[in-house]
């Protein structure tokens, strides 16, 4: 079955604040260089790995509409549209919500005061919702959430700043695998996960290897996508049956993305 | 005083109450669960009511900022 992914070009994107430790409005991506980043990204999964890709209109107003992922977490043909915490992002909800409504989605909502920020802070795991909060998400959406779609919704609790998405640093992969950095979770939520996913299917990423958002991988079957990364992190995601794909997003590291955030499975 | 605190979700696969009770007594204040009530299925939420009681006032309110980032809500 072919994936679909929605993606945004990033015709808008640029760092015009400062919301996670990544931004820094004193140094600005460049915009060529961006584009061609996005685009080299968008040709991976396109042309290479057959992904059917939709494209969400980019909007001037909202320079991170490029990252789709916080656009809302799926379920089925479902989504359930983000409540950015941030004002400056709030405007995206509305459009990714005309999106998704315009083809075919059914679109839920969350409470006004309810911070959720999509599939950033929500990941599928063997059909549970692995979800993070404090930096940007309320624990309740959680229950929120699990009450809507009558799923499971596991909470971890994020402890470092760098690491603000979950999808920073936890990213599932095919047949059960799971790329995480354990550092970016509290004990409780690290205990969690050595319960859930076992020892020889959890491929830890160390301080370096997150500090590239390699975490923030686009998985399609045995593929992994991610930035630039280390030869010791190839080398592990080889022993465990992956292949892998590095490509330069270094433009969008310095607001705080990769290539997950630049994507969202549809 | 004395307050009573409801924390509702998946809060015991998350580890969450045990998470929440363990930072309450580390304030050195009483802590007691009153009512848990375990989802029957995988999917459903279970729930916890809870005690808190102190002289400190200072100490309350600490635990009550814990315990509201933990999803709980005073009752």
């Amino acid at each position: 079955m072919t994936d679909t992914i929605l993606m945004c070009s990033p015709e808008h994107y640029g760092i015009k604040y400062e919301i996670n430790p990544w931004m820094d409005i004193s140094i600005q991506a460049n915009h060529e260089k961006a584009m061609q980043q996005w685009q080299a990204l968008y040709h991976i999964l396109k042309d290479d790995l057959k992904v059917d890709v939709r494209l969400v209109e980019p909007r001037e107003d909202v320079p991170d509409m490029v990252f789709t992922a916080n656009a809302a977490v799926m379920y089925g043909k479902t989504a359930v549209i983000s409540r950015f915490k941030y004002p400056q992002r709030q405007p995206e909800e509305a459009y990714f919500a005309e999106w998704f409504t315009a083809n075919g989605y059914d679109v839920v909502t969350l409470p006004d005061d309810m911070a959720f920020e999509g599939a950033g802070d929500a990941l599928y795991l063997d059909g549970v919702l692995y979800a993070g909060y404090v930096p940007r998400t309320d624990i309740a959406s959680h229950t929120y959430i699990s009450e809507l779609l009558k799923i499971p919704v596991i909470s971890m609790e994020l402890v470092n700043k760098s690491f603000y998405h979950v999808d920073t640093c936890f990213c599932p992969l095919t047949d059960g695998y799971l790329i995480y950095h354990p550092e970016a979770f509290d004990a409780y939520a690290n205990q969690v996960i050595e319960s859930n996913v076992p020892e020889e299917k959890r491929i830890v990423a160390n301080a370096e290897e997150a500090s590239y958002f390699t975490c923030n991988a686009v998985n399609i079957g045995k593929t992994v996508v991610t930035n630039l990364t280390t030869p010791r992190f190839m080398a592990l995601l080889k022993s465990k049956g992956f292949d892998h794909i590095q490509t330069d997003l270094s433009e969008y590291m310095k607001a705080g993305g990769a290539a997950k955030c630049l994507t969202l499975k549809i | 005083m004395i307050i009573e605190l409801k924390l509702r979700g998946h809060i015991l696969d998350s580890l969450v109450l045990s998470k929440l009770l363990d930072q309450i007594e580390a304030l050195d204040v009483d802590c007691y669960t009153k009512e848990v009530k375990i989802g029957p299925k995988r999917q459903d939420l279970s729930e916890a009511v809870f005690v808190i009681e102190s002289d400190d006032e200072a100490k309350i309110a600490q635990a009550l900022e814990l315990a509201k980032k933990q999803g709980a809500t005073e009752i």
